[in-house]
């Protein structure tokens, strides 16, 4: 009898259950892709979203104000953190190329840019804009303390007529227009200033700030006079954590909604959440070291011989650090910058294979000779070379160090806090030094040229640049007057080939995706591979 | 501090001793300090064999297996780098141990030397001695290891300067006590109406009489040392990579905290472990000491 | 009285001095030019020759030694730390701001901590050598051995993750203050809960207990009052001494828990150079420390009819 009753329930289950598949198989394919609202309509339309009340609270890093120069007090709430509060006259696209934002920008020859605003830009408080607000915006940032970018200077900006104002560089600068998408520049109403009255700004992005509180949090509302797209959340809350355990405990506790930039160490852990979705943005930066030739007193080191850093750059196996210490969250990659900014030549860059036999070679060929597995020595001098590193963990200088004496290296890690590391960049008291330099701009060659051009001028190109009258110097010459976009990348390539490959002046780890880990209900937020340049007007929540 | 008010706790605690209506008290007192010494000289062997019980080198690294539990291979598991997490528990008790023996001893060289010219001699030496101590003792320990060792950079010299430095204060006032009251015992008093030198009566006379309390808080404060050392890894100021050191491990070991929480727990179990162990040897010892003689230190 | 106050002042100064010789001599220890670092900062760029003279002509940078530290130790008497390196706030009001975090979880950690470890003293003292002694005395044995932050991520993982009944950490309403809080308390429960018992076990044995029992008092809680308010000096000059090696034992808590007290914030500064700050915390907590010292050791004098009456015993 009872043996009946449970075969009929259980048929009876069964039908019930057939019919729920079915009618989740037609609900899946009516949807399309994980970004998709679920909800008719479809598209990001605002009258048509999501309903109920649209709060976001993400967890990011420390609050990059609070100890931060006055300068980047002056970038708030744009930079480093972007609330997406403000525009930029242009801004980077996902693929690193230059699109209008607030404002449609062309060359005009002659070393002058011009700016014409967008038709129907207003700020938050419903005034329209206007060239002379895109003045203020502009002159804004060559006032002390200056946040320049592309040697814009004090009469660089001038009005041309009601919406447009033209822009010229002190020096030609032919690379204007990839830099000035950077999030100092913001379009500012007059009177607006920051870094002493954050309140009191008014901008032209689709939220405005509600109130920060500093390492605390920071919490931006929907502003209604946008003249764009509105944004379809109504408040999101950045919370700052500066210790990634606590960042990645408070998305399991639910007090974030989704994280920033997840730190690998705790990756697996947060993958392994239920109702967490991970969303990786492509190649964004890259974790690479510098190699120092010579001191900046001119003294030089032991990795200026160009068979040691080929044996330094054989010796790194970028499959392990991808896979093991990365989990797969990185490509291997030979580039210095995220291939993408290069285009169709970004495969002109081979890099340098790991092989640690041919590291052996190349050491002993360099009369560093070694008995069985000591450290190697020349002339009674063993082979020594000093790690610093900078916005990485310890396990990324403890990986490179194991591998340099592996071949017999004696690899030192220094581990400095913030003035003496500047200090020892500044006088290259190091032979290697660990970083994760970004791409936040459309400048293909912004690093080549920043770091390791000699006439650069940061104190640490003197310390880490092939130096003068090398090929790679006059492709760099020639890059700066370039003015054909697809020239640009071409002769990037060629330049990136010649430092990574022949002059092996950095060493490229890993490619690395930005992370992000969202709770299920989180939809339409598009990871931007450039941190600095990411949007939220288009996520919503699926309460 | 903590060692001295523990010490000026012992006499109530003396009171625990031989008591005739209690037996049981005497073997479980004992028996916790037998549990006390047997920990710290397995810890000890551990140490000192480290590099033979060592199942691999723990600074070779295999980053694709890292992350993984306890496996045959790896009885603890291995860490972000694929290191052997048991190899670098037995290699750490060197840095740990090792450090902690040989700062204690100079510290309570530098420490018992200080108390027992000052004790003795009084006055003046006395008095200046004295105010040295008491300004050190008033320091925060903790911000003047990391000013120290922040300052002077990390490394195995600079620690044990820093921890000399700081821990030497205690040691020379207990030390200092204890001469004074024993200074104007019988004996000592004949043996200097007998014509004995100063130095004499110090070291042969007064010394082995005050030497036990001293041995005790050395005890104590061998557990304090470790607890020290730990912090500063914690901090980044111990070990130097790849050497590895428990407080590191554990400040490394938190970026897991929910995957592989073994690497927070296992070092912070070697190092309670350790710590421990000492005090309750040191716990041990004091009961058998003469009670009154903790007495008078009060 | 007086007299013994006046002594025990006179005493305090060269004790004093001593401290603010240390924590000057930390600071000029510090590698780094101060005027470099502050110029550099402010203006965003290298500083000039002539510059950087000025600056340290200003601030008296360039005297000897001696006159440095006179000129020192009349600032910090007049309560003039300096400037922060980073911010260049004076460096009291930084400290001074963050006091009230350190102190919202120290002050209640402290309470719990000695009221806890009496209580389980007291009992531990009367049920001598029952389980429960033993238990409790092994159980804050182990506490006492663990580091602090080992510590702490237990109290996280078991009681933030694992139950998911606090916060993991971070500053903001009650909540978040339970996992600092008893993480502080759980460390130092060990000394004061053996000082207490022993206290009380040494007391209890005293003629004069023995001597109300043997005159028949026989209720326990009349001989329990007597004896612990004698056990208990002691155990109040240690807590005196606890309670100013708190606001430095936060240090780490403060730093697992990103709670934004005076700990934390002195940490930062030490891995950043920011010497002004660090000294400023030294000298604070020193003279903060001596001050409670000569309390502790004023209150023990008046408490303990021993001391009083001239007995034997008693701080030399």
């Amino acid at each position: 009898m009872g043996e009946r009753m449970n075969r009929s329930f259980r048929k009876g289950r069964s039908r019930l259950g057939v019919g729920l598949l079915a009618m989740a198989l037609v609900a899946g394919a009516c949807s399309s892709g994980d970004d998709e609202p679920t909800t008719a309509g479809g598209g990001a339309q605002a009258d048509q979203g999501p309903t109920g009340r649209q709060e976001l609270r993400v967890g990011v890093a420390a609050d990059p104000w609070i100890d931060s120069s006055e300068g980047d007090k002056k970038r708030k709430p744009n930079y480093p953190l972007n609330a997406d509060v403000c525009d930029t006259l242009v801004q980077l696209a996902p693929d690193f190329s230059v699109v209008p934002m607030a404002t449609q920008a062309r060359y005009v020859g002659d070393n002058k840019f011009q700016f014409t605003l967008v038709p129907g830009v207003k700020f938050a408080d419903g005034t329209p804009v206007t060239a002379t607000d895109l003045k203020y915006s502009i002159d804004y940032t060559t006032q002390p303390p200056a946040i320049g970018s592309g040697f814009i200077g004090r009469d660089s900006a001038k009005i041309i007529d009601d919406k447009t104002v033209e822009v010229t560089p002190t020096v030609q600068n032919l690379r204007l227009m990839e830099q000035i998408n950077h999030p100092s520049l913001v379009v500012l109403k007059p009177g607006s200033d920051p870094l002493n009255n954050l309140m009191g700004s008014v901008c032209t992005g689709p939220f405005k700030v509600e109130r920060y509180t500093p390492q605390q949090e920071l919490v931006v509302v929907k502003s209604a006079n946008y003249w764009g797209q509105p944004a379809m959340l109504d408040r999101i809350t950045f919370k700052f954590y500066p210790d990634e355990t606590t960042r990645a405990l408070a998305l399991q506790n639910n007090e974030v909604d989704m994280i920033q930039d997840v730190p690998l160490s705790i990756l697996k852990s947060v993958q392994s959440q239920p109702g967490v979705k991970i969303e990786r943005a492509p190649v964004g930066y890259t974790t690479m070291f510098y190699i120092a030739r010579r001191m900046s007193n001119g003294t030089e080191r032991v990795l200026n011989d160009p068979l040691v850093r080929k044996a330094v750059a054989h010796s790194m196996d970028r499959n392990a650090f991808v896979n093991g210490v990365l989990a797969g969250n990185a490509e291997v990659i030979p580039h210095i910058a995220p291939p993408a900014v290069l285009g169709q030549f970004a495969d002109q860059v081979k890099g340098i294979p790991f092989n640690r036999a041919e590291a052996a070679r190349l050491l002993d060929q360099a009369g560093w000779t070694r008995q069985g597995d000591a450290v190697r020595t020349k002339g009674g001098q063993p082979l020594r070379v000093k790690i610093i590193y900078d916005r990485v963990e310890l396990t990324v200088p403890e990986f490179v160090q194991a591998q340099l004496r592996a071949v017999g290296f004696d690899a030192q890690i220094a581990q400095l806090d913030a003035g003496a590391y500047r200090d020892a960049t500044s006088t290259g008291d190091y032979d290697i030094d660990i970083s994760v330099p970004n791409q936040n701009d459309g400048n293909p060659a912004f690093l080549l040229a920043l770091r390791w051009f000699h006439k650069a001028t940061g104190a640490n190109a003197k310390i880490i640049s092939p130096g003068p009258g090398t090929r790679f110097e006059s492709m760099i010459d020639a890059i700066l007057v370039e003015s054909d976009p697809v020239e640009l990348r071409r002769k990037t390539a060629d330049a990136m080939r010649e430092l990574v490959d022949v002059e092996v002046g950095g060493v490229t780890l890993a490619g690395g995706y930005r992370v992000y880990a969202l709770k299920d209900k989180v939809m339409g937020f598009q990871p931007h591979p450039s941190s600095t340049n990411q949007r939220w007007r288009t996520v919503y929540v699926r309460n | 501090m903590t060692a001295v008010a523990t010490h000026t706790a012992s006499a109530g605690e003396a009171l625990d001793r031989p008591d005739r209506l209690h037996p049981l008290r005497q073997f479980v007192s004992d028996r916790l300090a037998a549990t006390g010494l047997a920990i710290v000289v397995l810890l000890s062997l551990a140490a000192l064999f480290a590099p033979v019980l060592a199942p691999y080198d723990p600074t070779v690294i295999d980053p694709l297996r890292g992350l993984e539990g306890s496996s045959r291979d790896h009885l603890l598991g291995t860490d972000e780098l694929g290191r052997d997490v048991l190899s670098r528990l037995l290699m750490g008790a060197r840095w740990s141990l090792g450090i902690a023996f040989l700062a204690t001893s100079c510290v309570m060289t530098v420490g018992t030397l200080v108390g027992l010219i000052a004790g003795y001699l009084g006055g003046w030496v006395d008095a200046v001695v004295m105010r040295v101590v008491d300004a050190l003792l008033a320091l925060p320990n903790l911000v003047l290891y990391l000013a120290i060792i922040g300052t002077l950079g990390p490394g195995i010299r600079n620690v044990f300067i820093a921890l000399v430095v700081i821990s030497w204060a205690s040691y020379a006032r207990v030390m200092r006590g204890l001469v004074l009251s024993v200074r104007e015992r019988a004996f000592v008093r004949a043996s200097r109406s007998l014509g004995a030198g100063n130095s004499r009566l110090m070291l042969r006379h007064i010394l082995p009489n005050v030497i036990s309390p001293i041995v005790v808080l050395a005890t104590l404060q061998l557990g304090g040392t470790i607890l020290a050392l730990a912090a500063l890894g914690f901090f980044g100021l111990g070990a130097q990579p790849p050497t590895p050191e428990w407080g590191t491990m554990i400040n490394q070991g938190r970026l897991f905290l929910q995957t592989n929480p073994g690497l927070m727990v296992y070092p912070g179990i070697a190092i309670s472990l350790a710590v421990l162990g000492f005090n309750l040897m040191g716990d041990g010892l004091r009961d058998v000491l003469d009670p009154q003689l903790a007495r008078q230190s009060r | 009285m007086m007299p013994v106050v006046a002594r025990r002042l006179l005493v305090l100064i060269p004790t004093w001095l001593g401290l603010s010789l240390f924590a000057f001599a930390l600071s000029t220890l510090s590698p780094g030019d101060p005027a470099e670092l502050i110029l550099n900062r402010e203006l965003n760029e290298p500083a000039t020759p002539e510059q950087l003279a000025e600056f340290r002509e200003r601030h008296g940078l360039d005297n000897t030694f001696v006159v440095q530290y006179a000129n020192f130790v009349a600032d910090s008497l007049r309560g003039k730390f300096g400037v922060s390196f980073r911010s260049g706030k004076s460096v009291r009001d930084e400290l001074w701001n963050r006091m009230g975090p350190t102190l919202q979880i120290a002050l209640p950690a402290f309470a719990t901590s000695v009221l806890v470890a009496v209580a389980f003293g007291v009992l531990a003292a009367l049920r001598r050598n029952s389980l429960g002694d033993h238990v409790s005395r092994a159980v804050a044995l182990i506490f006492e051995s663990m580091p602090s932050f080992a510590l702490a991520y237990l109290l996280i993982i078991v009681l933030a993750i694992k139950a998911g009944w606090f916060p993991v950490a971070g500053k903001g309403g009650p909540e978040y203050m339970v996992l600092p809080v008893l993480t502080l308390t759980l460390a130092t429960l060990a000394t004061t809960m053996r000082l207490t018992r022993s206290s009380l076990l040494d007391v209890l044995a005293a003629p004069y207990i023995r001597t109300a029992r043997a005159m028949g008092v026989r209720s326990r809680r009349v001989v329990l009052t007597l004896a612990l308010r004698n056990a208990l000096i002691p155990v109040v000059t240690v807590a005196g001494l606890i309670l100013a090696g708190f606001v430095t034992g936060t240090v780490i808590v403060e730093t697992v828990f990103a709670w934004p007290g005076i700990g934390q914030y002195v940490v930062d500064a030490v891995f950043a150079r920011d010497y002004p700050v660090v000294t400023g915390f030294v000298i604070f907590t020193g003279t903060v420390f001596v001050l409670v010292n000569l309390v502790v050791d004023l209150l023990y004098t008046r408490l303990d009819p021993r001391v009083r009456l001239g007995h034997a015993g008693g701080n030399a």
